[in-house]
C-alpha cells in the first residue's frame, strides 16, 4: 500500500532552489535510503516531510492525505523524526526523554500516565538499553544518546520513521545495532523507514529503495539494487574514479 | 516521595516568613507594626520572588538558554523608562497609576522586542535575544538622556533600578498577587510542554506541538508576572537568573518540579535578603537589589565554575 | 639736572595715579549657585563673567554667560571667558582641577558646606577674592546677629520639636553631617536622625514611626502622600497635621543667604 507519494517537489530558500522536481512513491514497510553529497537537498527534503518546512510546489501525499491537511498532533502520531544530533542543555533522564515521545497522544492539560511510562520502558527493553533508564542524557555516549532518541521516536508509534544521518558519528557497533533495529521495526511492525545516510555499505545491506540527489536534482529513484551501483554513486557524488567505489563498497 | 521535599521546603518558607515579620530596623514589635508594615513587605518579597524566579525558569526553558533572566526581552529597561516617563508627565510618585505605568511599560517593551524578532510568523531564539538587547539599549539611552538633563532625579532612578520593597498601594499588591498566582498555575499546567521545548523547537514540532502558539503563551505569562514584580518592587536583579539554577541542581530539570522549587526558592531568597537590606545599616536602608546582586553574583560564579565543561 | 628729576618724578607720580584710578577689573566665574548668590549679596556682580547652568537667583544671574554645571563644567567656555578666578566646589574628580590649572587658570576651591557656619567661611573667602572685604565682614555680622535673635526668641524651657525632613522620594533624609540637619537645629528643631553620623541617606517608614516626629518637612511631595501610609496616625506630625511642604528646595538647601529667611520662617512654625 502506498504510503508516500511525492510529485514534482520544488523548494526555494530565499529565492534559490534547494530541490528541484523530486518525484518518488514508496510503500508501507519500505526501507528508503536518500543519498547525496552535502548540500544536495537531503535535509531540505526531510524537513518538508517532517513539516518543518512548508511545502511550496508539487504534491506530497502521506498515508492517503495531503501533507498540509494534517493537524500537528495528528501527523505526529504517524510520522516521527530522528535528527542526527540533538543538543540537550538540561540533564533529563533517559526515561524522561523517551516518554516525551507520547506527547502527541496527550491533551494539553494531561500528564504522562502509567501506560505511557510503561510503553517507554518496554521500548527501552526491546532495544536492550533499559539499564540506562535512570541515567542523565548528558552522561551517555553519542551512540547511546542516538538510541535514546530513536526510542523516543518509536514510542510515538509511528507508521513512518525518518532518520537524518543517525550513524555518522558512531562506531561500528552502534552503526550495526541501529540498522539492525530499524530493519526489525520494519519487519515486525511494518514501519516505513526513510534514512539519509553516508554509510553506503550498511545502507546497501538493508535498503530496498534508493533516492539519489545531487544539487537538488533527482539523479535516481527506484530499487536499491538498481540504484546503488558504482556508476550512479560516482555520478551523484561527482567522483571521477568509479573503480575505487566498486572496491570500497563492494557493489 | 518527591512531595516530601516540597512539603519540607514549604515548611521552611513558612518559618522564614514568620521569623522575618519580627525582624526590622527598629525595636518595635507590636501587632501594629507587624501587621501594617512588615507583613505587606514580606508578602511583596514572596510575590516578587516567586514571579521573577518562575519567569526565569520559563525564559530559560523556551529559549533553551540557562543564562536567561526575566529581563532578557527588555522588561527592566521598559520599567525604567516607565518610571522616567511618569516623572516627565508629572505623575505623582506612589500613586496607583504610577505603578500601572511602570508595569505597562515593562510589558510594552517586551511586546516590541517580540514583534521586532518576528519574521513571517516565526520567532527565532537568537533574534529574540538580540531584539531584547536592542530594546534595552535604546530605552536605557533614553533614560540616561533624561537623567543628563535632570540630574536631581538621578538618585531616584538609580535606586529604582536596584529595586526595593517599599510601601505600595494595597490594591495593587493584591492585584499583583492574584496575577502572579494565576501565571504560575498556568505555567505549571503547561510545564510538560516546556520540557519538550528544551529539546529544541524542531523536536517540539516533530512531537506535534504548535511551537509558535506556545511561545506566545509562555512569553505572555513570563512577561506578565515579571511586569507585576517590577511594578511593585523595581528591577531586582539576579533572582530570576540564579534561583532557577539552584532549583535545577536540587530537583532536576523537569519543569513541573522546577517551577514549584523556583517559586519557593525565590520567595525564600527575597525574604532573607530583604531582612538584611532593612536591618544591616538601620535606620538606613539598602535597596534589596544590591543585596541580591552582591550575594547572587559570587554564587552564580561558583555555579558556573562547578558546571564548567558540562554545558557546551 | 634738577629740572629733569622733577619732571621724571612728576611723570612717575602721574603714571601711578593713573594706575591707581584704573583698577584692573576682576573677572570671576562662579560654578555653584550658592557662590553666585553670595556674590550678588556682596555687590560684586559686575565682576561676574560666567555662572553655572543652575545659577538662577537672583534673576539677573540668568543673563550671565553659562559655563555648564558643576558636575561637568565646560572647559572651553570657561577658558574663553578669561577668568581671573574660578570659584569651584570640592570636586570628587580631581581631573577637573588639573585640567583647569593646566589651562593656566586660577581655581579657588571651597569645601562643601555641611553647617551654617561654613557659609560664613565661604562668604569671607569670596569677599577677599572680589575685593569686598568690608562688605563681607558686614554681611557676616548681620547674619550672625540674625541667628542670635532667632535663638533668643525661642522659649528656652520649651522642648525642641522633633523634625523629620524628607529630601526625596523613598525616605531620603538628612543625618548629623548634613547641611539640612544644621538648618533644623538653628531653627530650633531637633532632627530625628541627628544621632546618625551620615550626611544624606535612605531610611525606612518603620524607623520614622519609631522616632515619631512632631513635624515633617517634605521637600518633594505633599501631605497627602504620608496620610496614605500604614500606621500614619501613630505619628505626631500626621495626627496634628504639622507637615511643611511649601519650602522651595533652592532656598533651604543652598548654603547662601536665603536659607536664613527659611530658618526664621521655620523657627516661627516650630514655635506653634
Amino acid at each position: 500500500m502506498q504510503i508516500i507519494s511525492a510529485e514534482n517537489i520544488d523548494f526555494k530558500y530565499n529565492g534559490e532552489k534547494a530541490i528541484n522536481g523530486i518525484d518518488f512513491k514508496i510503500n508501507e514497510a519500505d526501507f528508503l535510503t536518500i543519498l547525496g553529497p552535502n548540500g544536495s537537498g537531503k535535509s531540505t527534503l526531510l524537513k518538508i516531510l517532517a513539516r518543518i518546512n512548508d511545502i511550496q510546489t508539487g504534491s506530497l501525499i502521506v498515508n492517503g492525505h495531503y501533507i498540509e491537511s494534517y493537524e500537528s498532533s495528528e501527523y505526529a502520531k504517524f510520522f516521527s523524526y530522528v535528527p542526527g544530533d540533538i543538543y540537550t542543555p538540561y540533564d533529563f533522564s533517559v526515561l524522561e526523554i523517551v516518554v516525551m515521545g507520547r506527547a502527541p497522544y496527550l491533551k494539553w492539560w494531561e500528564d504522562y500516565q502509567k501506560k505511557d511510562n510503561l510503553l517507554a520502558m518496554e521500548t527501552l527493553e526491546s532495544m536492550r538499553i533499559s539499564h540506562l533508564a535512570k541515567r542523565s542524557i548528558n552522561s551517555l555516549s553519542s551512540g547511546e544518546k542516538q538510541l535514546v532518541f530513536i526510542a523516543q521516536a518509536l514510542v510515538q508509534n509511528p507508521g513512518i520513521l525518518v532518520l537524518d544521518e543517525p550513524t555518522s558519528h558512531l562506531d561500528i557497533k552502534y552503526k550495526m545495532e541501529i540498522f539492525g533495529l530499524l530493519n526489525k521495526m520494519r519487519e515486525e511492525k511494518k514501519i516505513t523507514i526513510i534514512i539519509a545516510s553516508h554509510d553506503i555499505n550498511l545502507v546497501s545491506l538493508y535498503a530496498n529503495k534508493a533516492l539519489l540527489l545531487n544539487k537538488g536534482k533527482q539523479m535516481f529513484f527506484g530499487r536499491a539494487q538498481d540504484g546503488l551501483t558504482a556508476d550512479n554513486i560516482s555520478r551523484t557524488y561527482e567522483i571521477e574514479d568509479t573503480s575505487k567505489i566498486t572496491a570500497m563498497f563492494k557493489l | 516521595m518527591k512531595m516530601n521535599k516540597f512539603l519540607i521546603a514549604l515548611f521552611v518558607l513558612a518559618v522564614l516568613f514568620v521569623l522575618s515579620l519580627f525582624i526590622g530596623p527598629t525595636s518595635l514589635n507590636g501587632f501594629d507594626i507587624i501587621f501594617h508594615i512588615r507583613l505587606p513587605r514580606v508578602l511583596q518579597a514572596v510575590i516578587a520572588g516567586c514571579a521573577l524566579s518562575v519567569a526565569g525558569v520559563i525564559f530559560q526553558g523556551v529559549l533553551k538558554n540557562p543564562l536567561c533572566d526575566p529581563y532578557i526581552l527588555g522588561t527592566s529597561s521598559g520599567a525604567l523608562f516607565g518610571a522616567v516617563l511618569a516623572q516627565v508627565i508629572g505623575l505623582n510618585q506612589g500613586s496607583f497609576f504610577f505603578y500601572i505605568l511602570i508595569g505597562a511599560s515593562a510589558l510594552g517593551a517586551t511586546l516590541i522586542a517580540y514583534n521586532l524578532a518576528k519574521y513571517k510568523k516565526q520567532v527565532s531564539n537568537v533574534d529574540l535575544i538580540l531584539a531584547g538587547v536592542i530594546i534595552s539599549t535604546f530605552l536605557s539611552a533614553l533614560v540616561l538622556l533624561f537623567l543628563s538633563l535632570h540630574r536631581e532625579s538621578a538618585l531616584n532612578i538609580v535606586f529604582f533600578m536596584m529595586g526595593g520593597l517599599y510601601e505600595t498601594d494595597k490594591g495593587l499588591l493584591i492585584a499583583a498577587a492574584v496575577l502572579v498566582f494565576i501565571g504560575i498555575m498556568l505555567a505549571l499546567s503547561l510545564s510538560r510542554q516546556l520540557d519538550i521545548f528544551s529539546l529544541g523547537e524542531e523536536k517540539a514540532v516533530h512531537l506535534g506541538i504548535n511551537t509558535e502558539k506556545y511561545k506566545i503563551i509562555y512569553f505572555t505569562i513570563a512577561s506578565l508576572i515579571t511586569a507585576c514584580a517590577v511594578s511593585i518592587s523595581g528591577t531586582i536583579g539576579f533572582v530570576g537568573l540564579v534561583v532557577p539554577h539552584m532549583a535545577r541542581l536540587i530537583v532536576g530539570p523537569s519543569h513541573f518540579r522546577l517551577i514549584l522549587a523556583s517559586a519557593i526558592g525565590g520567595s525564600m531568597f527575597l525574604i532573607v535578603t530583604d531582612a538584611f537590606a532593612r536591618t544591616v545599616i538601620a535606620p538606613g536602608e539598602i535597596p534589596v537589589g544590591i543585596i541580591t546582586a552582591l550575594v547572587g553574583a559570587p554564587f552564580f560564579l561558583w555555579l558556573l565554575f562547578r558546571n564548567r565543561g558540562k554545558i557546551k | 639736572m634738577r629740572l629733569i628729576s622733577i619732571a621724571l618724578s612728576a611723570f612717575f607720580l602721574f603714571i601711578s595715579f593713573c594706575n591707581a584710578g584704573v583698577v584692573k577689573k576682576n573677572r570671576v566665574v562662579s560654578l555653584m549657585p550658592s557662590y553666585t548668590e553670595i556674590i550678588y549679596a556682596l555687590g560684586a556682580q559686575d565682576q561676574l563673567v560666567g555662572v553655572s547652568n543652575f545659577c538662577n537667583y537672583p534673576e539677573e544671574a540668568l543673563t550671565k554667560e553659562k559655563t555648564g554645571d558643576y558636575l561637568r563644567p565646560n572647559f572651553e567656555k570657561i577658558y574663553s571667558l578669561k577668568p581671573d578666578i574660578i570659584l569651584a566646589p570640592q570636586w570628587k574628580n580631581s581631573i577637573f582641577l588639573k585640567n583647569l590649572k593646566s589651562l593656566g587658570l586660577n581655581v579657588v576651591q571651597f569645601k562643601d558646606e555641611s553647617a551654617i557656619k561654613d557659609i560664613f567661611r565661604t562668604i569671607g573667602i569670596i569677599a577677599v577674592k572680589t575685593n569686598k572685604k568690608a562688605q563681607g565682614k558686614a554681611l557676616i555680622k548681620k547674619l550672625k546677629k540674625r541667628l542670635k535673635d532667632i535663638s533668643k526668641k525661642r522659649v528656652s524651657n520649651k522642648k525642641r520639636p522633633k523634625v523629620y525632613i524628607e529630601v526625596d522620594n523613598k525616605y531620603w533624609t538628612a543625618g548629623k553631617n548634613s547641611f539640612l540637619s544644621d538648618v533644623i537645629e538653628k531653627a530650633g528643631g531637633k532632627n530625628i536622625f541627628s544621632d546618625i553620623k551620615r550626611s544624606y541617606f535612605q531610611t525606612s517608614w518603620e524607623a520614622i514611626i519609631e522616632r515619631n516626629p512632631d513635624i515633617i518637612i517634605s521637600l518633594w511631595g505633599d501631605a497627602g502622600d504620608y496620610a496614605k501610609k500604614p500606621l500614619a496616625e501613630k505619628i505626631n506630625a500626621l495626627a496634628n497635621s504639622r507637615i511643611i511642604s511649601d519650602i522651595e528646595r533652592d532656598k533651604i538647601a543652598r548654603p547662601a543667604l536665603r536659607v536664613f529667611d527659611i530658618i526664621e520662617e521655620l523657627s516661627l512654625k516650630f514655635e506653634k
